[in-house]
């Protein structure tokens, strides 16, 4: 049965348009790395797709002056038109002439100048460093963006080659695969390429004195490079590397089509802490300024990006196919390699992860932007609010739904996923599909409600008791604000600490659904990866362990926060901050659990459960 | 941060009841299910880290017993201990709990709600690396009270899968020292 909510979230469909298909990028570069003086040509290859297709826009360094701009060769035939110069310059490429669907262009443009590597944006981030020694050169320096105007989704596919001129002295790595290399006159011409790639990805060209090894991970060739030199944390990278990129393939279903990896290592710099292009990843060792298990764990999300991001990408405007699938492997990863939680993360039962993802959900994102976004919709702008929706609520919708199919279906659901639409266009109902299809499951209301729609429901249930002939029957009731379709899967706990796990649909405001039970049971709680999607809680007040009592385990589950002093949820200005309470806990909802809250249990306390006849 | 909060909340209930000495001497009382002999407290046998449930005294008309901690290492700080106690109603009533000398300042909290069923909890109320729990080793966590109400035997049982203990480790440990807290009980017996 439809509730209204989910009616209306159902009818809601995105629609996304764009004018051109960009096919080829071509970059050709010459770069005194020392001073910053370059001159580069872009060749831009478009199909037109629609009569929407009017203007591209290039962006790049303000160091830069755009020297020319042709189309098919000509000087005739485009406006430019200046839209920006700091701390990036960009300008528009209008088309005089109207352009028909099916209709190919090549637009050339040249720029000259001085690389000025500004900050760019918030973060401190820069596209590009000057320097002999170490330098890198990323999008938006000489290697200009191009956006299609009229495309809401800002995603492309493509050819990309970069042909890139140094010293010869010099060492680079870039995106792509290494097809050619040549010395004349004391300058060395490298050049790179790339069959097909998502746009999302970037292109770096990391160059300066570089030392590179060979990495036997069982997959691909996969080479490390860092500045010469620097060896702190190679001997680790290269353990983590070997284990991680085949914990990827077995996670993701399949190897990457390539001819091999590269990563680099990179300076403690905030201006380029790191990034996963195609075939290539990036690092900066500041991430082990917070220790090795930081390191090896953000690692292992930019090697996942090799997969989610390079090789299967969602052609819209959301970031959950792209990060939270990150961040889900990322902690697959982690939880896998520290079984015992030496890592900061539980094996057990994932409790902790997704005590903290639900503490991103419920305390920091102040954004109600659904997980793909339509119409005027934007992402969240704050960057804890961005990461908790990108990452986070990625993350733990992907842990929910695994729960929902279970995990076999899941993994082959994500199989399909990498391997359907490896280099293809695809978008989150092609995942929908994969899944459906995977777990025989109709999946509609859950992607309507938490994908397409932010809904997050305040759940309470409780349970009874009855002997019956063969055991036990639980009656759960439940009540949730606003009425929706959620899913739980229950854990119902026996006296002898055996654990009988039940997938139960609650639909609408208020209802019950009754459990058969092989014994009594203690507790009946969500399974943890629910719990960031489905709000759950007992309908006792201070029964924070649904055992519908108020007792000591309910005092010494929540002693455990205060103990550790953990700082207010809402106080957190990085992901890093928010520490994994259990809201449950919270029972002020004050985004800390203290002394206050241990008040609020012993008001209830001694509210036991009720007698099974 | 000690004053963040500092309370004792006793909530005594239910069973709670003043000894009726006429009904509880073993030597006097008439009723048929009433046998002279001699009533003992038998704590059941522990190892390891464990709660347990020991003697504290017993006379004709009452039983004091001590809810302690056994087998830790006299440096490993106890931080939050939650129990339930049951026993046989008809025989023990709930008078009062006090809590152990080392929890000046918990939060403390003890409930008979329901006849035959103490609920107990004790919490330091402040922040861990900013305040230690005391470092207890053995300690006494809860001193408690009944009358005998009836000259019987009854099991006094901790109830483990509705009791937790939050313990960490002492600094001296061995870090891969893992702590597995057990709930011992015990019985009055009639011998």
């Amino acid at each position: 049965m439809l509730t209204p909510l989910l009616a209306a979230l159902l009818a809601a469909t995105p629609a996304e348009q764009r004018g051109f298909d960009i096919t080829a990028l071509d970059y050709v570069v010459v770069l005194d790395p020392a001073t910053g003086v370059t001159h580069g040509t872009l060749a831009i290859s478009v199909t037109v797709v629609t009569s929407d297709a009017h203007e591209l826009e290039v962006t790049f360094d303000a160091g830069l002056s755009l020297e020319s701009a042709k189309i098919q060769g000509s000087d005739a035939g485009l406006t430019v038109v200046p839209a920006a110069t700091t701390p990036l310059r960009s300008v528009g490429l209008m088309f005089d002439d109207a352009l028909a669907a099916g209709d190919t262009r090549v637009i050339e443009v040249t720029l000259d100048g001085t690389l000025a590597c500004n900050v760019s944006d918030i973060q401190g981030h820069r596209a590009c460093k000057r320097g002999a020694a170490f330098g890198y050169l990323r999008r938006q320096s000489v290697l200009p963006t191009v956006h299609d105007a009229a495309d809401t989704t800002s995603y492309e596919l493509y050819r990309r080659s970069l042909s890139l001129t140094l010293p010869a002295e010099v060492d680079a790595v870039a995106t792509g695969d290494a097809v050619a290399t040549t010395t004349t006159d004391g300058q060395t011409t490298r050049v790179w390429a790339s069959t097909i790639v998502h746009d999302v990805q970037d292109l770096v060209v990391v160059f300066g004195a570089l030392t590179s090894l060979s990495i036997d991970d069982g997959e691909l060739p996969v080479t490390l490079w860092y500045p010469r030199g620097d060896e702190a944390w190679v001997d680790d990278m290269r353990a983590w590397i070997a284990i991680a990129m085949p914990f990827h393939a077995a996670l993701a279903g399949r190897s990457l089509p390539l001819d091999g990896v590269d990563i680099v290592k990179l300076p403690d710099d905030p201006g380029f802490a790191g990034t996963a292009t195609a075939g290539m990843v990036l690092l900066s060792e500041g991430y082990g300024n917070l220790g090795a298990g930081n390191f090896e764990q953000t690692l292992a999300h930019e090697l996942s990006h090799l997969w989610w991001g390079n090789l299967a990408y969602a052609d819209e405007r959301g970031a959950w196919l792209l990060e939270g699938l990150a961040r889900y492997s990322e902690l697959e990863y982690i939880t896998a390699r520290y079984p015992a939680g030496e890592a900061g993360f539980e094996a057990d039962d994932g409790s902790l992860r997704s005590r903290w993802h639900a503490d991103l959900m419920r305390y920091t994102l102040r954004s109600k932007a659904p997980l793909v976004l339509t119409g005027i919709a934007q992402p969240p702008s704050d960057i804890v609010d961005y990461e908790a929706w990108a990452y986070a609520r990625g993350a733990a919708t992907l842990d929910h739904l695994r729960v929902v199919i279970g995990r076999a279906a899941f993994a082959a659901g994500l199989a399909r996923w990498a391997d359907d639409c490896a280099f293809v266009r695809c978008t989150s109902d092609d995942f929908r599909t994969f899944m459906e299809e995977a777990s025989g499951k109709d999946l509609a209301a859950f992607f309507a409600q938490y994908v397409y729609a932010t809904t997050f429901t305040d759940l309470a249930y409780a349970f009874t008791q009855a002997r019956t002939a063969s055991g036990v029957d639980v009656t759960v009731s439940f009540t949730q604000v606003p009425a929706a379709d959620s899913t739980l899967e229950l854990w119902l706990e026996h006296e002898d600490g055996s654990v009988d796990k039940q997938l139960v649909d609650m639909t609408g405001a208020s209802g019950s659904v009754t459990l058969a039970s092989a014994a009594p049971v203690v507790r009946v709680r969500p399974n943890p990866y629910d719990d960031p999607i489905v709000w759950s809680r007992s309908q006792v007040d201070g029964d924070v362990d649904f055992d519908g009592a108020v007792d000591g385990v309910d005092v010494v589950t929540c002693a455990q926060y205060v103990a550790l002093g953990f700082p207010a949820v809402q106080s957190s200005t990085t992901l890093l901050d928010v520490v994994p309470i259990d809201f449950r806990c919270d029972l002020d909802h004050d985004g800390v659990v203290d002394g206050a809250d241990l008040a609020l249990i012993a008001a209830d306390f001694g509210t036991l459960e009720a007698v099974l006849p | 941060m000690k004053a963040l909060v500092c309370m004792l909340l006793l909530t005594a209930c239910g069973d709670a009841a003043t000894p009726d000495h006429d009904t509880i001497d073993a030597d006097t009382a008439d009723t048929a299910e009433v046998t002279p002999g001699t009533l003992t407290f038998h704590a059941t046998p522990s190892s390891g880290e464990a709660v347990v449930v020991r003697q504290a005294s017993l006379s004709a008309d009452e039983l004091v017993l001590e809810v302690a901690t056994s087998g830790l290492q006299a440096d490993d700080q106890v931080f939050a201990i939650g129990a339930r106690l049951t026993y046989d109603p008809d025989v023990l009533s709930f008078i009062d709990a006090t809590p152990g000398e080392a929890w000046d300042g918990a939060v403390t909290d003890a409930s008979a709600a329901r006849p035959g069923t103490l609920v107990l909890a004790v919490a330091h109320p402040h922040a861990f690396f900013e305040e230690p729990g005391p470092p207890l080793g053995d300690e006494v966590l809860y001193r408690l009270r009944f009358a005998i109400t009836r000259v019987a035997a009854t099991p006094l049982t901790l109830v483990a899968s509705r009791s937790r203990a939050l313990v960490w480790p002492g600094p001296s440990s061995d870090p891969q020292r893992r702590l597995s807290i057990s709930f011992v009980g015990g019985a009055l017996t009639l011998d």
